[in-house]
């Protein structure tokens, strides 16, 4: 039983199947197609049409209720395929073309040879003959080879870190498989005629139905069990991917709906990206545009995949797979140099942020530098080319964590001062400090009435005259092989040399190796300025290398220096009085 | 080549000359003429004819009428215009020519041939 409908064929009407006319339908407009752009085409077909009529007319006489399918292919073959009236068509034109001038043979044949073209084969997977998806057979049939040879080339390039599996699976999702009748044609390379496509409808059941064998059921189940998995993992990446799109919406949305200053969740200036924006708003504006396109192109892919394979809609085309995948390539190449801007201007920022909060009288320096010099009320005179302010490590105790005065240049080009002020009762003063150096140039200084300077002795970071002194002080400490025997009973030992006490810690038995650890001393040495006359209330005093002060050239990687005392010497001779106005103005004139 | 393209292509250069020929004797439409020309053998499938008849029509060397027709759509009459005809005694004479060559072709010795 068939369905069965009118039509009106040259003002005539006649009975026909369904499948009938379709095929009709199709043979008519292949014909238009063909014939469409060539010299009185609509003519030809509509004589045609008059044609078929006139069979229908005869087919009715003998009797015929219905047009079938049969009769329509009967027909098409007694009129021919679109392909043979113009393939004579062609070789008539050409074997005239000298009698007859009135047409433009070689505009004819450009159009014919684009039409031939377009007309040709084209790349599908092949459902029909598959061992995955179908893209070796279906290259198989775009270039007429055997599709084993395309099997083994895979398999071969899979051996090298699985180049051919990629391949193989980019193609799959480019390609789409040749599901209609008409795209089966078009990957065989056959003319869409009516006929074939007949053939193709007829021949359906038989080519579907391939040969059951143990490997290939077996395959089959695999395959089966590998498309489940990647129906699966394509989902749950679409529902990532949608998770992600609706965490990016909420906070778009939540960004352009507070204020930009407000310092709620995801509001610009949360993000850091307040002054940006106002900035330079394109850039994220690009960002969002990108960002939802990247994430929506490949949700929208899954999507209308996971229903093509239920047959809800038709698969995508070539064309339109590649101009997907072509504007997230646009997106995903206009969002990095976006993140990168949006990155910089994030560390741009929080460098400002760190500037601001580790800055130590107009110096960017780290917390510890800032911290020991902001405690000690060290006040930056000089600081250029200095890598760092303070250090630790080196302490001549062997002490790690005691942090002292430091700075470093690889060139020698550190130009470090500091100094600090301490209120004092007129009188003679000695200053004592210890320092070691690398080179010579840098200098301890103290200011009372003038400005007195004493060059740090350069030992580099080994022995240095501390060490030999307090090597003397416990020389008979480091003979003994026990402490109790040279009378230290206490873990402390207090060491005067030169009016400086240090106080040794830890001293037993066990660790006797730090005494001689203690005696390696780092290069420090005590450094003294004797007689300074303060006729004022207070003393400065500090470490330089800046040659305009000192008057020397500074020529060390480093120095340190730690450990300043100030110490009541004697009162003032009580002589003059006028020398009072004298040192400050020099004082003054320095700064 | 193998003989049925070689009949087919020489059936298209005549193609041409028969239907005038045919439209000479009495003026006819579409599926008159291919009826003739079936049974002399002259076409393969039917829809060629088509094109040629437009293309001829087209050149001026035909002209047609239309007819009403009793059993089906209204049919179109061709017929030779003047310059069809001339053009056919042309092709005649062409005819004649190639007919004679052919006749003494296949007469003929091929050794007389070379000799001539």
């Amino acid at each position: 039983m068939k369905k069965n409908i009118t039509i009106n064929l040259c003002g005539r009407l006649f009975q026909i199947d369904e499948d009938a006319y379709e095929l009709l339908q199709h043979y008519i407009e292949s014909l238009r197609h063909s014939f469409g752009k060539s010299e009185g085409g609509d003519e030809i077909v509509d004589d045609i049409e008059t044609r078929i009529a006139e069979l229908f007319t005869e087919l009715r006489e003998q009797g015929n209720e219905a047009i079938t399918i049969d009769h329509v292919k009967a027909i098409i073959s007694r009129i021919g395929e679109p392909e043979q009236l113009t393939e004579n068509e062609e070789s008539d034109k050409s074997d005239k073309a000298h009698k007859f001038d009135s047409f433009n043979s070689a505009a004819q044949g450009v159009y014919d040879n684009v039409r031939k073209r377009t007309s040709g084969k084209k790349l599908f997977r092949n459902p029909n003959d598959k061992m995955v998806a179908g893209v070796l057979s279906g290259l198989a049939k775009y270039t007429d080879t055997d599709p084993v040879i395309w099997r083994l080339l895979t398999v071969l390039l899979s051996a090298f870190y699985g180049v051919g599996i990629i391949i193989y699976i980019v193609l799959a999702i480019i390609l789409p498989e040749a599901r209609t009748p008409e795209q089966l044609l078009q990957m065989e390379g056959k003319a869409v005629t009516p006929q074939h496509l007949a053939d193709i409808v007829v021949d359906k059941d038989q080519s579907t139905t391939q040969q059951p064998n143990l490997f290939r059921s077996l395959f089959a189940i695999i395959l089966k069990i590998l498309f489940g998995f990647f129906v699966g993992i394509a989902s749950i990446v679409a529902i990532i991917l949608f998770c992600g799109f609706l965490f990016a919406l909420v906070v778009l949305v939540s960004a352009l709906t507070f204020p930009v200053n407000s310092y709620m969740p995801f509001s610009l200036q949360a993000m850091g990206l307040a002054e940006l924006y106002e900035t330079n708003p394109m850039i994220l504006i690009i960002f969002v545009f990108s960002l939802f396109m990247m994430l929506l192109i490949p949700i929208y892919a899954i999507v209308h995949m996971l229903l093509s394979l239920s047959k809800k809609v038709q698969p995508m085309g070539i064309a339109q797979r590649i101009a997907w995948i072509l504007l997230w390539i646009v997106a995903l190449c206009s969002i990095i140099p976006c993140s990168i801007s949006m990155a910089k201007f994030r560390h741009e920022q929080q460098t400002k942020e760190y500037f601001h909060t580790h800055v130590y009288q107009d110096v960017l320096m780290d917390d510890n530098d800032m911290d020991f010099l902001r405690h000690g009320e060290w006040n930056l005179i000089k600081a250029e080319d200095c890598a760092h302010y303070t250090a630790h490590g080196e302490y001549f105790d062997g002490n790690k964590s005691v942090r002292y005065l430091d700075t470093y240049n690889d060139e020698c080009r550190a130009i470090y001062q500091v100094e600090r002020k301490q209120a004092v009762e007129p009188g003679i003063y000695r200053l004592d400090c210890i320092a070691r150096a690398e080179g010579p140039g840098s200098f301890v200084y103290a200011i009372g009435d003038s400005k007195m300077l004493t060059t740090i002795p350069a030992y580099g970071n080994r022995g240095g005259e501390l060490a030999a002194q307090i090597k003397k002080e416990l020389s008979h400490m480091l003979a003994s092989d026990s402490l109790n025997d040279v009378g230290i009973d206490e873990s402390t030992k207090e060491v005067d040399i030169k009016g400086m006490k240090f106080v040794l810690t830890d001293l037993h038995q066990d660790n006797k190796k730090k005494l001689k650890r203690i005696c390696k001393g780092y290069g420090w040495s005590i450094v003294s300025i004797d007689n300074i006359v303060v006729t004022g209330d207070s003393i400065t005093y500090g470490v330089s290398t800046d040659e305009g002060f000192t008057g020397h050239p500074y020529r060390a990687k480093w120095f340190s220096a730690t450990d300043f005392k100030l110490t009541r010497t004697g009162d003032l001779p009580h002589i003059k009085n006028d020398k009072t106005r004298h040192p400050r103005a020099k004082r003054n004139k320095r700064r | 080549m193998n003989i049925e393209n070689a009949k087919s292509q020489m059936r298209k250069g005549m193609l041409e000359y028969c239907v005038l020929l045919l439209l000479k004797r009495r003026p006819s439409y579409a599926s008159d003429i291919i009826q003739q020309l079936k049974q002399a053998e002259l076409l393969v499938v039917e829809g060629t004819l088509y094109p040629l008849l437009t293309r001829l029509k087209n050149d001026g060397l035909l002209q047609y009428q239309w007819q009403e027709s009793t059993q089906g759509p209204p049919r179109k009459y061709y017929a030779l215009s003047p310059e069809g005809e001339k053009f056919l005694e042309g092709l005649d004479l062409a005819w004649a020519e190639l007919s004679g060559t052919i006749n003494y072709l296949k007469n003929n010795h091929p050794n007389l041939l070379e000799a001539k």
